[in-house]
């Protein structure tokens, strides 16, 4: 391929390009190949001769924005080839041209910057200050060394300056997360790792430690995650720090310190549970967390410390449940003793006074009921049944006034109601809680119309703006006549005033496109507790903001629950029905839900295509999870990511603002129907 | 009209033209190379595109190669509302009602201008149009002419050059161009914020009249170079804010003789609370003062 003309070129540029480009409708045709000849010609009458810059620039200048980065990859498979061939000096590839992305997925062709370029030129024109300035840059930013580092390597300098650099990259590293960056890049290893061992420790947490060694672990094949492992326990043991259960289960490694550190943790967890005020249920959830690591993995070593941990736990539940009846007989004995507040002084109060004093005495349900009812005072049992709905509901069973007292439910601020609900249905028997739900699922309904209205309006159609002409209509308001088009109109059909009609007028009305919108609502254990509440709440909202699009719904767990799909027509009550009956628990997989999400996108032939996703991102599965993101991002969905602000996975979160997810952190979850709106309004 | 308010207008139209010959720019860097690129690209009849955020002087560059190349200029800024009779004109109805669909009658628009005259066209913001309007500027491109009702079909002059500029297609509110056209634009010039040498250079050149401390400017720029990088703002301040920042600072200390960072961080609030956007959810007030309390490291900057 010696002499390769600017034709010869230009085909061999754009057969490359072709090949690496995935999306169909990205693939330059044969016009690109044209226009590339043409510009490079125009070039050589301008300039005499060709350098590779120009070679450069022109190839770069052809391609579309969304490919300029492969076309930067190609242009450095084919540097090589052009620089021996073309120029008599070696000519680094540099970025000639400006590529404004900041979706970049590879970090490897990231750009060098104005300061690594000058470095990488004065180690090819063999300054000597080349290799301190390297240093300098190394201390500064290691990843950015590693770039320039990656450019040294292809160059035709001798190996012993190759090493000199590399040894100077080798030192710069001292944090787990600049060498996990690093090594994305080049495969250089710290010269210190005790250093970056002691680094981590203080800085992250096992489970964050533990993901950046799995980073390293899959790029070098080493064993990161078992260093770090029994980092961890050796100096915990001395330091007296405990880590979470669910993260010392999900970091595994085959060593015995993962077993002492598990055990450890399930100590530490086992006996904060029973410090709190429902030791039960804390272990009960702590068995079901165990039970779903346990069917995650498949490695014996893995699974049998596991269900060790599983038996300890089983054991401290049959103790408690033993115990628990004396305890509780012993607690109402505590509360008899407490002074109290008699029924008759709460039955003739208000809703807000009631509920006020219910949350803060105890009061015996059973007279209160009866006494409300006899007065007939509904908004006294409406605020028993939102401090305890199970208890209300049962003593109303027990005096067969069930019925009055279901139709007392909906009054009051229906939060509470709703909030209730999902503390107290465990503890209903099934009938009864079928009963309450139809009540609950009124509320919900109700409420969740009211949030739309108050915060999104009416919304009749979409929410997207078009604009169509149709002829006016007698009776309709005149200021509607679009005066420029009807008088096109009018002169168009060549008519003199006095033939003029209605229907000659034109009126712009005011059309709303359509817009495909999915919600994916994280609801594993780490998200319980009032979140569902405010799952349904939003769900119900995007129910009726936009029930004139195409919106699909789903949760997601270790499994996805579809509660809308983005073709079928909602019945609101069905989907009310299934919010109230969804239950918080499991780990964090959501691949299966993008790809779901994916799935639905492809069923819609709306325009503009809306992805939100409610989550702390701390996926299980979070590299499948990016690379499906990425997919989606490129084929022009917006994704919108919120993200409890108290509690979620950095790295994740920091890798998808990185991918130009719109992440919004909300402060309480109070603010989560109004952040919905903002989307709703924003889009 | 009043006789006073037509001598006004003629005498903006004169000051207007003037202006335009005056065009200033800093041709240095990437605005260089996308200069040499329009002129390679017409010289291999191709049809270019600029793209770049807001503010990076797209329109700038079009202006100065029409300028420099001794044609004149036309642009039109498109939106969702442009109709196609925006760019190639429109028939008078008083005149049609008198004369019929004559020539006399039709009102060129920018488009056909340009065609005519053998000016530079430039389709700003291209990508906010509707596909209607961008399928107008099919034929021009593809066979250099374009066919008006009544009149027939004109061709356009050799030196009609058209010119494309865009927004990332990242920003919010663009659409995507339709596959035809984007079949036609050959040639993508992407511009992005200047580095820092060639954005104060440009600062210094719109505050010619005024002397400003090069300390200050540098902290001018840092702080509008911050809002480029910042992961809660999706359109960040462009160099329009920097250079007004500058003038608004050149102003004070005209007046003041010295300025304290409190007193830039208030003026560099009050510019750049209208030049950002921030992403859903992300107060804009809030961005902007950990912005400027982070660059000129002053206790509190009152929103």
């Amino acid at each position: 391929m010696k002499n390769l003309s600017i034709e010869e070129f230009s085909i061999e540029f754009v057969r490359r390009l072709r090949s690496h480009c995935e999306v169909n409708r990205l693939k330059p045709s044969v016009r690109q190949t044209i226009a590339l000849t043409k510009l490079l010609n125009a070039m050589l009458k301008r300039k005499g001769s060709l350098q590779v810059d120009d070679y450069v620039r022109a190839a770069l200048a052809i391609t579309p924005p969304e490919l300029k980065d492969t076309a930067l990859l190609v242009l450095q498979e084919l540097f090589g080839y052009v620089h021996r061939k073309y120029s008599r000096q070696p000519i680094p590839l540099l970025p000639l041209f400006p590529v404004l992305f900041r979706n970049r997925i590879l970090p490897l062709f990231e750009l060098l910057d104005e300061k690594a370029r000058r470095i990488l030129s004065k180690v090819i024109s063999g300054n000597p200050s080349a290799l301190e300035d390297y240093r300098n840059l190394a201390m500064e930013d290691p990843v950015k060394a590693a770039r320039v580092y990656h450019r040294l390597k292809t160059l035709n300098i001798p190996s012993n300056v190759k090493r000199e650099y590399a040894t100077t990259l080798s030192e710069s590293i001292k944090t787990l997360s600049q060498f996990s960056e690093v090594v994305r890049i080049v495969k250089v290893l710290p010269s210190d790792i005790n250093r970056i061992l002691q680094d981590a420790y203080e800085k992250y947490s096992l489970s964050e430690a533990y993901r950046l060694a799995d980073r390293i672990d899959s790029i070098l094949n080493s064993n990161m995650r078992e260093l770090i492992v029994k980092y961890y326990w050796n100096r915990s043991r001395h330091d007296g720090r405990t880590f979470p259960f669910e993260e010392v289960a999900l970091s595994p490694a085959p060593v015995k310190e993962w077993k002492l550190l598990l055990q450890e943790a399930l100590k530490h967890e086992i006996n904060k549970a029973m410090q709190s005020k429902n030791p039960l249920q804390k272990l009960k959830d702590l068995e079901r967390q165990i039970k779903n690591y346990i069917d995650m993995y498949d490695e014996k070593w893995c699974v049998k410390p596991l269900k060790k941990c599983l038996s300890i736990v089983r054991k401290h539940i049959k103790e408690l449940s033993r115990g628990q009846e004396q305890k509780s007989r012993t607690l109402l004995s505590l509360f008899k003793r407490r002074p109290k507040m008699k029924p008759d002084q709460i039955a003739n109060m208000n809703y807000d006074e009631a509920y006020k004093l219910l949350g803060q005495y105890d009061v015996n349900y059973d007279e209160l009921l009866r006494q409300a009812l006899q007065r007939e005072n509904y908004e006294v049992i409406a605020a028993m049944a939102h401090r305890d709905l199970a208890r209300t509901v049962k003593a109303a069973k027990r005096y067969g006034v069930l019925p009055q007292v279901l139709k007392c439910l909906t009054a009051g601020p229906g939060e509470n109601l709703l909030k209730e609900w999902y503390r107290s249905r465990r503890r209903l028997s099934p009938p009864l809680r079928y009963l309450v739900k139809n009540y609950v699922k009124e509320v919900l309904i109700k409420l969740s119309r009211s949030y739309t209205i108050s915060n999104l309006g009416g919304l009749e159609g979409g929410f997207l703006p078009s604009y169509t002409l149709r002829p006016y209509e007698p009776g309709e308001d005149p200021s509607l006549v679009d005066v420029e088009e009807s008088l096109d109109n009018i002169i168009s059909q060549g008519k003199i005033p006095k033939y003029i009609r209605y229907e000659d007028l034109l009126t712009l009305s005011e059309e709303k496109g359509k817009a495909a919108i999915i919600m994916l609502n994280d609801i594993s254990g780490s998200m319980a507790g009032e979140k569902e509440f405010y799952m349904s709440l939003c769900s119900m909202m995007l129910l009726y903001a936009f029930r004139n699009e195409d919106l699909g719904l789903a949760f997601f767990e270790s499994n996805t629950y579809v509660l809308k799909r983005i073709d079928e027509d909602a019945d609101i009550e069905d989907i009310a029905d299934e919010l109230l009956s969804v239950e918080a628990l499991g780990g964090t997989c959501i691949t299966a839900a993008l790809l779901w999400a994916q799935e639905q996108f492809s069923l819609s032939r709306a325009k503009n295509k809306f992805l939100i996703i409610f989550s702390d991102c701390a996926f299980y599965d979070y590299e499948s999870a990016l690379k499906l993101l990425s997919n989606l991002l490129k084929t022009g969905i917006t994704i919108f990511s919120i993200v409890p602000a108290w509690s979620y996975d950095d790295l994740v979160v920091k890798t998808m603002m990185n991918m130009n997810i719109q992440v919004i952190f909300v402060k309480s979850l109070d603010e989560l129907p109004y952040v919905i709106a903002e989307i709703v309004n924003a889009i | 009209m009043e006789e006073n308010v037509i001598r006004k207008i003629l005498e903006a139209v004169k000051k207007a033209s003037r202006e335009e010959e005056r065009i200033q720019i800093v041709l240095k860097g990437q605005y260089l190379e996308a200069y040499e690129l329009l002129k390679d690209s017409e010289a291999a009849g191709l049809t270019p595109a600029i793209i770049g955020p807001p503010g990076v002087g797209k329109t700038l560059i079009c202006r100065y190669y029409a300028m420099m190349t001794g044609r004149p200029f036309f642009w039109v800024t498109l939106d969702e509302g442009t109709k196609p009779s925006h760019l190639i004109g429109s028939f008078n109805p008083a005149v049609v009602l008198e004369k019929g669909f004559t020539i006399e009658a039709f009102e060129p628009g920018p488009l056909t201008l340009a065609m005519v005259l053998g000016g530079v066209f430039v389709a700003n913001e291209l990508n906010r149009a509707s596909e209607y309007v961008q399928n107008v500027f099919l034929e021009p491109l593809e066979e250099r002419s374009y066919y008006i009702p009544h009149i027939g079909r004109i061709k356009a002059e050799s030196s009609f050059f058209f010119i494309a500029s865009m927004n990332p297609s990242e920003l919010a509110g663009v659409h995507r161009i339709s596959e035809a056209l984007r079949d036609r634009i050959q040639v993508w010039i992407t511009l992005t914020y200047p580095d820092r040498e060639t954005e104060l250079e440009i600062v210094r050149l719109h505050c010619k009249e005024y002397y400003i401390p090069n300390d200050v400017l540098e902290k001018i720029y840092d702080i509008v170079s911050r809002t480029r990088s910042h992961s809660a703002i999706e359109k960040p301040a462009s160099i329009r804010a920097t250079i007004s920042i500058a003038k608004l600072t050149a102003e004070y200390l005209k007046r003041e003789g010295s300025i304290s960072d409190e007193e830039l961080a208030k003026i560099a609030k009050h510019v750049l609370i209208g030049s950002i956007k921030t992403r859903p959810g992300v107060k804009r007030e809030e961005v902007v003062k950990s912005i400027i309390e982070d660059v000129l490291k002053t206790k509190e900057v009152v929103i």
